[in-house]
């Protein structure tokens, strides 16, 4: 299975903790970096300090995804559907995910919207469970039944 | 597309600069404002903008934005079992 995040974002909280990060410890710049930094205005240490937010955010996102990849994982085989996620990619710019599946060898894509994960993990909601379970179910039985 | 939770490079009009300049925001000489964007909405951008006093939320209308710059990045990607 392969997880991926598209793009990157960072909370207000991300981006405050890149803030108290000594000068010493920022992430050195490649001088394409640099030079892209001296031409916006921006000094050297607010363009790391912001690709640092970035990549840190982008880790906890990857986690994000791939918790997600599993609670698919487990729904299709709760709800005896023979059909495995082959990819889970969360698009950070669109708050999406695109996920694939395989049934019967065939490819099923989805595309699933990040906030009903969110409202599935962080909100508890049953709802989402039932809506979760409802996407999966139809998308799969078109193509194995 | 949403730009909310990012730092980008923003392209101000000239009244957009002036608009800041009014609030007492220093900008650099660069046309770009480089700035963590909280939200965007019909409005405009919730920038978060360091100035002398403090930490500010700005609200910069979209009719001052001439465009924006957002770094994409590459996708990352890790294979599971």
């Amino acid at each position: 299975m392969e997880i991926t995040v598209d793009g990157w974002r960072a909370s207000v909280a991300d981006w405050n903790a890149a803030r108290s990060v000594p000068d010493t410890e920022l992430p050195p710049l490649t001088p394409e970096q640099r030079e892209v930094a001296k031409k916006l205005g921006v000094s050297e240490n607010d363009y790391a300090r912001s690709a640092l937010a970035g990549e840190r955010a982008r880790e906890v996102l990857l986690r994000k995804t791939e918790r997600f990849a599993r609670l698919l994982e487990q729904r299709l085989s709760a709800l005896k559907l023979h059909a495995t996620v082959t990819r889970v990619m969360l698009r950070t710019f669109e708050h999406r995910f695109d996920v694939e599946i395989d049934a019967n060898s065939q490819l099923v894509p989805l595309r699933i919207e990040e906030s009903l994960v969110d409202d599935y993990f962080d909100g508890g909601s049953i709802e989402a469970e039932e809506r979760l379970g409802r996407i999966l179910d139809r998308a799969v039985k078109v193509v194995t039944q | 597309m949403k730009v909310g939770e990012k730092t980008v490079a923003v392209l101000l009009s000239e009244d957009g600069r002036n608009v800041l300049e009014s609030a007492a925001v220093g900008l650099a000489e660069s046309p770009f404002l480089w700035v963590y964007v909280e939200e965007g909405d019909d409005l405009g951008l919730w920038a978060r903008i360091k100035r002398e006093d403090g930490d500010h939320l700005f609200l910069i209308l979209w009719e001052y934005v001439l465009a924006i710059d957002i770094p994409a990045g590459e996708p990352k990607t890790l294979g599971l079992r």
